[in-house]
């Protein structure tokens, strides 16, 4: 079977499960709701749960309010009373391991504001089987680093899932935009919100290795990283947050230890970096279209990238299609599939 | 503004649905999942700023509601005999749905994303945090896995 007919099949399949099946519930049961509502009783606390237990915890709030008459403190000391601990996120959302970790680093929080937001970085750690969730399928990293960070709006209204922020690590020498979490070999990341808050578990590869030079964790008031919110000293690789951007790009320094520094793997790193760049599928499976291409060719779109960059990356076992635009996608093909 | 959440809800009632079944391959969670999301989305609905953005917020909060659920629940009763039980669902798609149900959850979201939430590779970039070309890639590597076992390659 080719993948197109299975395409096909899988379009066919969508309609007519659709059709077959009936509606999980029907939407009247949400009238439980509106009375509640009606009656002004008291919102459930949490907006997303982060666990579907009920404990017997004292609520978030009133740890809040109490913390609020604590005589006057640091910018950065109020924050860790603000919100969760590194070890409390990842408790809530069941990683009983990492938590443990968490709770014994010895990790000082810190807090930058920027534009609408405010990002507090509460824990960072690192090491081999420190998670109880299992890797992504898709690769298996030797070793992570777990960064935990609280986000929360400068105006005090709660943040909810439509405010998109980004959480990624960048590295000195590496351009922000080529080498970031979605570009990483390995990475995830994981959210929920709390009484307002916005906390994010960020797990990508072991990144020590390259404590030889500057590791940055940035917070970006967006979803996807591009050129116009970071950038870098050709000469030295520093990176830093572009002044003329219109938001909050919040850049943070990761303290890491230069004993466990491995240029070496580093570079290995990289290399898979790219490699994985320069293989990603941009078509939408029409071989047909890119030109005399053989049926079941592997041909890929390189997006965001200029055409000396891709023909660097591409090596000697790939063609790239001259005519495509980069604007558009650079079209990339398997030579051994060229007619 | 309950009219309109449930105007938008049921737009895609039932492709939510078959999103969490096939991440959760259990209908009777799938069906909590989306319920308790639901709800959570319609106590915050005044907080959505774009009305465009809805598909993309409730599937998030869905999946995130499913994560939970893993979290505390486990598999236990085939998928094509709870599937017998809701619906009249032909044979082949039974087949093809158990099949899907055997990727691995974090290989098959491409593909119900795709094909049953009627997502473009863009959406689902905008959901999952990834670039659009690792979106398209991941989706036909989701492809071939489910080929094979749709071919009984794999076991």
């Amino acid at each position: 079977m080719e993948l197109k007919e299975l395409e096909a099949r899988l379009a066919a399949h969508s309609k007519a499960i659709k059709a077959a099946i009936t509606p999980p519930f029907s939407i009247n049961e949400l009238n439980e709701l509106d009375e509640r509502i009606d009656k002004n009783l008291p919102k459930e606390e949490e907006i997303i749960p982060m666990t579907m237990e009920r404990t017997t915890k004292k609520p978030i709030k009133t740890i809040l309010l109490a913390a609020a008459f604590v005589a006057a403190m640091s910018a950065t000391a109020f924050a860790a009373y603000q919100y969760l601990t590194a070890g409390e996120v990842a408790e809530q959302l069941g990683d009983k391991k990492l938590a443990a970790q968490l709770a014994g680093s010895d990790f000082a929080p810190q807090t930058m504001t920027d534009g609408p937001y405010r990002a507090t970085v509460l824990g960072v750690v690192s090491g081999e089987n420190i998670s109880d969730f299992q890797p992504d399928t898709w690769d298996v990293a030797p070793g992570n680093t777990y960064a935990v960070v609280a986000v929360e709006k400068t105006d005090g209204t709660p943040m909810t899932f439509d405010d998109e922020i980004l959480v990624t690590p960048l590295i000195q020498g590496q351009t922000p935009w080529q080498y970031n979490i979605f570009t990483m070999y390995h990475g995830s990341a994981q959210m929920q919100i709390v009484d307002g808050v916005l906390y994010r578990i960020v797990e990508f590869d072991d990144i020590q290795c390259f404590a030889d030079r500057q590791v940055y964790l940035a917070v970006l008031g967006e979803a996807f990283l591009d050129n116009s919110s970071y950038q870098m000293d050709e000469a030295t690789g520093v990176i830093t947050p572009k002044a003329d951007y219109d938001g909050c790009n919040i850049l943070f320094t990761l303290p890491l230890d230069p004993k466990k520094a491995d240029p070496q793997k580093a570079e290995q790193i990289l290399k898979a970096i790219d490699a994985e760049m320069a293989r990603d599928d941009g078509d939408d499976g029409d071989n047909a279209n890119h030109g005399d291409v053989a049926d079941g060719d592997i041909s890929f779109q390189v997006d965001n990238a200029n055409m000396e960059d891709v023909e660097v990356r591409a090596g000697e076992d790939f063609e790239i299609d001259k005519n495509s635009d980069p604007n558009e996608g650079i079209i990339v093909h398997q030579k051994e599939f060229i007619k | 503004m309950r009219q309109l959440f449930e105007q938008e809800y049921q737009k895609i009632e039932k492709s939510l649905f078959l999103v969490a079944v096939g991440y959760l391959h259990n209908t009777e969670n799938a069906k909590d999942a989306v319920q308790e999301a639901v709800l959570a989305a319609y106590r915050n609905f005044a907080t959505l700023k774009n009305q465009a953005y809805f598909k993309t917020w409730l599937t998030r909060i869905v999946i995130n509601k499913c994560k939970d659920f893993l979290r505390k629940e486990k598999y236990t009763e085939p998928l094509t005999d709870q599937l017998d039980a809701c619906s009249h669902v032909a044979t082949e798609d039974i087949e093809i749905l158990d099949a899907l149900c055997r990727l691995h959850r974090e290989v098959s979201i491409y593909l119900t994303l795709r094909f049953y939430h009627d997502m473009t590779y863009e959406e689902v970039a905008q959901m999952l945090d990834l670039p659009v070309s690792t979106v398209k890639y991941r989706t036909k590597n989701a492809m071939i896995q489910l080929k094979n076992y749709l071919e009984g390659d794999v076991s």
